[in-house]
């Protein structure tokens, strides 16, 4: 016969043992579901404080969690041209448009880039285009 | 003892103040809900939530009312003085129960001085069915009639049908004078003189005082139209026992002022045990309703129906034993609930056809004490709320922070200071009551089982089957409850992280997290009853 005091310590433990477990799955899985938006939370407090070579890493590590974030991608592009890194920012910006083929405002960006880049040709293509569809 | 008078000066102000803020609070909590601009689709967990808060005021009000009526009443009580003593019947109805709890009740019964009354046991117990051994059924019935035999107690035994309304209608017809093969009457007791006019009847564990036949029929007496008087319930084995203090708190709470003021409003309903019947009465009504597994409430429904009143007398004239542990006190609940659940169903029914028999006052009253056992589902909506913001920012509440907390501070504080005062008046202190709300908050799941099988009508038997000699109930039978304390451990962690990283939503995030953590407290409390036997 098991001794009632020590089945009820029992409980206890498993019940405290329980609750610990609990907290520590709900926080990995909080982490988890969440951790490419967390990372590109961080990433915007460093872009907001201009400290672009570390946005970019949380943007990137970002992007690693979830690939098809389309402002991440948006915003990479925009720290590596901050940061003077114009081919990745062309990268980036030519990957964001190839689904949002109708943001205006990003082809001028990625032309501003492109001439930054010395790109001249294709800078021009692009004032064009936007000069003939808008 | 001047701050004593001081304060009954103010309780009648107290309590207007609070029927102001309760309204004021629930008129803040519609006026936010209808004006707020969200879809239909996302105000209908709100509008559960505030249905929930409703129903808590409501029955808020309810026991205030009765608290005004009690305390601006200037008619105590009355009895006449007996000339003669008219024939008691005093009963104890047992269903194979130890022999010496049995013992110890007819013990009480035998020195009853009243001086015109007749003792019986009814022997519900089922000697029809197979027992362990074909020699213990032997041996239990032989040591119970030898028991009866040396206190001079008759037995009555019928045909088992219906539980205890079965037997004790078999027993009103047996005093009637009706005859039937089913019915065996074994009298050892003195022969009756006259014919009985009252019934006293206890359950099989009380142990009554020895002067009470008297007290009892001497203030029934004053009223003839009364059918019963009923008095409280007392547990004795509250001081080693977790459960049986929550449980005879939680009893207290209902015996104080709820029943004085159901008393003075004739809604007083009979509680089963510790109560005179007039049997005139019972047969004006065709005797116990047997449906119900609460035939108590059923029965004093009836009985108020057909216009005989009922009086509530707050004397304590019985000592018994509360439940000793978890199992018990969910299957006392259980029944309970089922049972005045079940006239619930019925009460709209019941209420069309004789809306003119009662006043509002009692119909309100009744009202009231159909609804009490919704409590689970109320609680159960408070769990979730909290949580599905957290998890999936679901809006439950729609009210500017700081009207919020200037309409609900007064509201809560008020109540929770007049009723805490008003039970401390009596003797209660604030901490203990506290547990009659945590064992009540621990009991949801069998609330909310209780209020599907009795609205259902669902014959559900509710059995507690823990290991052989325990007193613990395994974790398998508390799965609820252990459920939700660990998914309020989840929610505080899941709204802790988003509080950390996310920094947005921090006031509402904070107060529901905090009403979790309450929450989770609260249910935790499961362990502390399981372990029922009180740490010395």
């Amino acid at each position: 016969m098991i001794n009632l005091k020590s089945y009820y310590r029992l409980q206890n433990f498993t019940y405290i043992s329980l609750v610990l477990l609990t907290c520590g799955v709900t926080f990995f899985v909080y982490r988890h579901v969440n951790i490419s938006w967390l990372y590109f939370r961080q990433a915007e407090d460093l872009y907001s404080q201009k400290r672009f070579s570390e946005a970019i890493e949380f943007y990137k590590k970002s992007l690693e969690y979830k690939n098809n974030m389309y402002l991440g991608q948006l915003r990479l592009a925009e720290s590596y041209a901050a940061n003077g890194e114009f081919a990745n920012a062309i990268i980036w910006y030519k990957l964001y448009l190839k689904d949002h083929p109708s943001d205006y405002k990003v082809y001028l960006a990625l032309a501003k880039v492109l001439t930054w880049n010395q790109d001249f040709k294709e800078a021009e293509q692009i004032y064009k285009k936007l000069l003939n569809e808008t | 003892m001047k701050h004593n008078k001081i304060y009954q000066k103010f309780i009648p102000y107290l309590l207007t103040l609070i029927f102001i803020s309760a309204m004021f609070y629930i008129c803040v909590r519609f006026f936010y809900y209808i004006i707020s601009e969200k879809y239909f689709s996302e105000k209908i967990l709100a509008l559960l939530f505030l249905m929930a808060e409703l129903f808590i005021i409501t029955h808020t009000i309810g026991y205030f009312l009765n608290l005004r009526r009690v305390k601006q009443s200037s008619s105590p009580l009355t009895a006449v003085s007996l000339s003669k003593f008219p024939q008691v019947a005093v009963i104890l109805a047992s269903y194979k129960e130890p022999l010496e709890v049995i013992n110890d009740s007819l013990i009480c019964f035998y020195n009853l001085s009243y001086p015109n009354k007749v003792l019986y046991l009814l022997d519900d117990t089922r000697y029809d069915l197979a027992w362990e051994t074909e020699e213990n059924k032997q041996l239990y019935r032989d040591n119970l009639h030898k028991l009866c035999k040396e206190l001079g107690v008759n037995i009555f035994h019928a045909k088992w049908h219906n539980a205890k309304a079965g037997i004790l209608n078999d027993f009103l017809q047996f005093l009637n004078g009706v005859e039937s093969q089913d019915f065996k009457f074994y009298p050892y007791g003195k022969p009756k003189v006259e014919k009985e006019k009252y019934l006293l009847v206890f359950d099989v564990d009380m142990n009554v005082f020895p002067d009470v036949v008297e007290d009892l029929v001497a203030r029934i007496e004053t009223d003839q139209k009364a059918a019963f008087i009923q008095t409280p319930q007392y547990y004795t084995n509250f001081e080693t026992n977790r459960v049986a203090r929550a449980a005879g708190l939680q009893q207290a709470i209902f015996y104080e002022y709820i029943c004085e003021g159901k008393g003075l409003q004739n809604t007083m309903f009979c509680c089963g045990t510790n109560v005179l019947y007039r049997i005139e009465a019972l047969h004006d009504i065709g005797g116990f309703e047997e449906e119900s597994v609460t035939e108590d409430f059923a029965t004093s429904l009836n009985l108020h129906l057909k216009g005989w009143n009922s009086i509530y007398y707050n004397r304590v004239i019985a000592f018994g034993m509360g439940p000793e542990d978890l199992g018990g006190f969910f299957k006392q609940q259980y029944r309970w609930a089922v049972g005045t659940i079940s006239v619930l169903k019925k009460f709209p029914f019941i209420f069309f056809k004789n809306y003119k028999n009662f006043s509002f006052n009692m119909w309100w009253e009744y009202f009231l004490s159909c609804t009490h056992y919704l409590i689970g589902c109320i609680i159960f909506i408070f769990f979730i709320t909290p949580m599905l913001f957290i998890f999936f920012d679901y809006p439950i509440f729609f009210a500017d922070p700081i009207v919020y907390f200037l309409s609900y501070f007064p509201y809560i504080f008020l109540t929770s200071i007049v009723f805490f005062i008003t039970l401390r008046e009596r003797g209660y202190q604030m901490v203990p009551l506290l547990f009659a709300v945590l064992i009540n908050t621990v009991s949801f799941p069998i609330f909310i089982k209780a209020t599907f099988a009795g609205i259902l009508g669902i014959k559900t038997k509710f059995i507690v089957t823990p290991k052989e000699g325990y007193h613990i109930l395994p974790f398998g039978y508390l799965l609820p409850q252990l459920l939700i304390g660990l998914l309020c451990v989840a929610t505080i962690s899941w709204g802790l992280a988003r509080l950390y990283y996310e920094r947005e939503l921090i006031l509402p995030l904070g107060v529901n997290i905090f009403w979790t953590f309450v929450n989770f407290c609260m249910i935790s409390f499961f362990l502390y009853f399981n372990h029922a036997e009180e740490v010395q």
